[in-house]
């Protein structure tokens, strides 16, 4: 009667204990779905600047304010070309601005990762295609050479 | 609007009230008279509303703030320059009488166009800083500035004059400058006086509000907010800045209060500018990485400095705090861009980051010998990991750095010193500027990047690696570790890095 009992307690608590692990990983699970930061942001370029703007929103789709924005851009080839923290405002809304280092040029990639205390954090990407930056030197050199060619043009035609 | 109302409701009411009781007139016209002049004669209290949701308290610490207590010295009293260059002071702060903490430099009457770096720009009693005035674009002229040192408890103000001769430079270098300084963004300096707290125990938060050009800005909407670790708001306080300024908050943790790692997020607004400011502090075991810069500086030639040459090479110090939880993938990011912001130098490094512990990281570069010269921005970033992994931005420090010909020089005429103390008494120090004090425990790190694209070498006894990539030379050197490639055409890295204990430690900028 005495070892009975136990090894129908031990079932019934193992039975529990399962049961208690599966409904806590669903519910840890819906808790981290229900508290995840959603961000989306879209990446432009004017003539100077690639420019990064985007919105944070909490799963009732509601902007969330004060969230952290950290921004990191990369070229190609996966070098870092540029990293922000910004801050999203009142709409929940953020923006960055950014050049890339002489030399870089073509598709990149920038990632974007936002967080706030009592949130699991949220993350997006999006490609990127660098305005390129040139030195002085090889703007110089350009310049010189058009103006070269510009003068052999005309004493050829003459 | 609140005049005109009261204006319009005096002479609706007048006519029945002068005709019934002249008496009752005068007086009501008596107390408006007054209710109107008591925020007049009161300048500097200009809190405007405080809530504390935390402990429900309503507070109202008076100013108050002493003189005597300060002494503030500035050197030269008088700099003559031409325009487009730069004027330089030594500031000097230290204690008459009783440490109050972290003390703030700002700067009032500066020349439009032109722009005031304190470096530091605030700092522990005995301190000296250097005020570098960029005149670029500034207008010829005499000008008196107004340099303030403060605290809550303590203020202090030293004058000295600038007188710039000749026409504003107008080369490309000075529009790319002021391009820069041009954007009116308010920048918020502040600290708390601790990083970690107990239950129970008072938070004080202070700063001050500058403009782009370090100019003070009076009456600025100063909101502070405090969130718990569940991102609950635990306290919320509103002011204004006052003529100099500062602004500050006191606010006691309750006893019941969670322990974990508390933002303190602060927004400025003045005249349609804005600026937004964020740190964050531990109480009690925070179960989270609560990560702090705690000092920033930038060394050329072996001393701090503002402004640096073509072709020199530029040392930068961080020093990063962690009040929390151990953060084993912490990494320090680095980016300097030039005054058209393109980036000239961008680098990262990964280490752990134990609960208590100081980590030092040094990052030198060469400037290339035709580097644009004008305002560069450094900006360093310690985060969790990889933010393409996920991870986030812990924390953020700002410096800027004049970069000028190899030939410049600075034109400094007169020599008085300025002194605002009216006690002459002998000045004994109590206080350092500490940051970090004991003993260098170890030296690992190991470096990865975004992706495998980056090379890393880990040599116990390397000294230096040199790297060469067009326009730009630099050059790395470390008493231990990494060495990495350039990134994106800027440059290479070298880095220090040194794990401390510290003893006290200040949140420096």
């Amino acid at each position: 009667m005495k070892n009975r009992l136990p090894a129908k307690s031990l079932g019934t608590i193992s039975a529990i204990i399962v049961l208690l692990i599966a409904l806590s990983m669903a519910g840890l699970c819906n808790v981290n779905a229900q508290n995840q930061l959603s961000v989306s942001f879209q990446v432009s370029n004017d003539s100077e600047y690639t420019i990064v703007a985007g919105t944070v929103t909490d799963p009732a789709n509601n902007p969330v304010e004060g969230a952290a924005v950290s921004i990191q851009a990369v070229d190609s080839s996966g070098k870092a070309v540029h990293f922000e923290l910004v801050y999203t405002d009142g709409n929940g809304a953020f923006t960055d601005k950014f050049k890339t280092p002489e030399g870089v040029s073509g598709e990149g990639n920038v990632f974007v990762s936002a967080g706030k205390p009592g949130y699991d954090n949220g993350t997006a990407q999006s490609a990127f295609t660098a305005v390129p930056e040139f030195s002085t030197t090889v703007v110089a050199v350009v310049i010189s050479i058009s103006i070269a060619m510009l003068i052999l043009r005309r004493r050829t035609s003459k | 609007m609140f005049h005109k109302e009261n204006i319009s409701v005096l002479s609706t009411a007048s006519p029945t009230q002068t005709a019934d009781s002249p008496k009752k007139t005068i007086a009501v016209v008596g107390l408006l008279i007054l209710f109107l002049l008591i925020p007049m004669a009161r300048p500097l209290q200009t809190r405007q509303a405080l809530f504390d949701t935390m402990n429900g308290n309503f507070d109202d610490d008076d100013d108050g703030r002493k003189t005597g207590d300060l002494m503030l010295l500035v050197e030269p009293a008088v700099v003559n320059v031409k325009a487009g260059q730069k004027a330089e002071y030594s500031v000097f702060v230290t204690n008459i009488k009783s440490n109050h903490g972290m003390v703030y430099l700002t700067v009032d009457g500066l020349p439009k166009n032109s722009i005031g770096i304190f470096t530091p720009n605030m700092g522990m009693p005995s301190f000296l800083s250097k005020l570098t005035i960029v005149t670029e674009n500034a207008n010829p002229g005499s000008y008196e500035l107004t340099i303030n040192a403060m605290n809550r408890k303590q203020m202090q103000r030293a004058s000295a004059a600038l007188t710039i001769s000749g026409t504003a430079t107008t080369s490309t270098e000075t529009t790319a400058t002021t391009s820069t300084s041009t954007e009116q963004k308010l920048k918020i300096t502040f600290s708390t006086d601790k990083l970690s707290y107990d239950k129970g125990e008072p938070v004080n938060i202070e700063g001050v509000v500058t403009d782009s050009s370090q100019n003070a800005i009076l009456g600025a909407a100063v909101s502070i907010q405090v969130q718990n670790p569940q991102g609950s708001t635990s306290h919320i306080y509103q002011t204004l800045t006052d003529i100099q300024g500062f602004f500050n908050d006191t606010f006691t943790l309750p006893g019941d209060t969670m322990d974990g790692t508390y933002t303190t997020s602060i927004s400025a607004a003045h005249q349609g500018h804005t600026g937004v400011a964020h740190s964050t502090f531990a109480v009690g075991n925070s179960a989270t990485p609560a990560v702090s810069i705690v000092n920033m500086t930038i060394t050329a030639n072996g001393i701090q400095a503002t402004t640096v040459k073509q072709g020199q090479e530029v040392l930068i110090s961080v020093e990063v705090l962690n009040q929390g939880a151990d953060l084993e993938k912490g990494m320090v990011w680095i980016e300097i861009d030039d005054p058209i912001d393109v980036p000239v130098f961008i680098t990262m490094l990964s280490t752990g980051l134990s609960h208590g512990q100081v980590v030092g990281v040094e990052f030198h570069f060469f400037l290339a010998n035709n580097a644009i010269v004008g305002l560069y921005g450094a900006n360093t970033y310690v985060s969790n990991g990889y933010i393409s992994e996920g991870g986030v931005f812990l924390d953020k420090e700002q410096r800027t750095l004049i970069v000028e010909t190899a030939e410049s020089t600075v034109t400094t005429t007169t020599s008085q010193t300025t002194t605002t103390n009216q006690t002459t008494t002998t000045n004994e120090t109590t206080h350092t500027a500490t940051t970090v004090t004991n003993e260098t425990m170890q030296t690992t790190t190991t470096e990865t990047t975004e992706t495998s694209t980056t090379t890393t070498s880990e040599t116990a006894n390397q000294t230096t690696t040199n790297t060469t990539t067009p326009g730009t030379t630099t050059e790395t050197s470390s008493q231990t570790s990494l060495t990495e490639t350039d990134t994106a055409g800027a440059l290479s890295q070298a880095v220090d890095l040194t794990i401390k204990k510290p003893e006290l430690v200040w949140r420096l900028n």
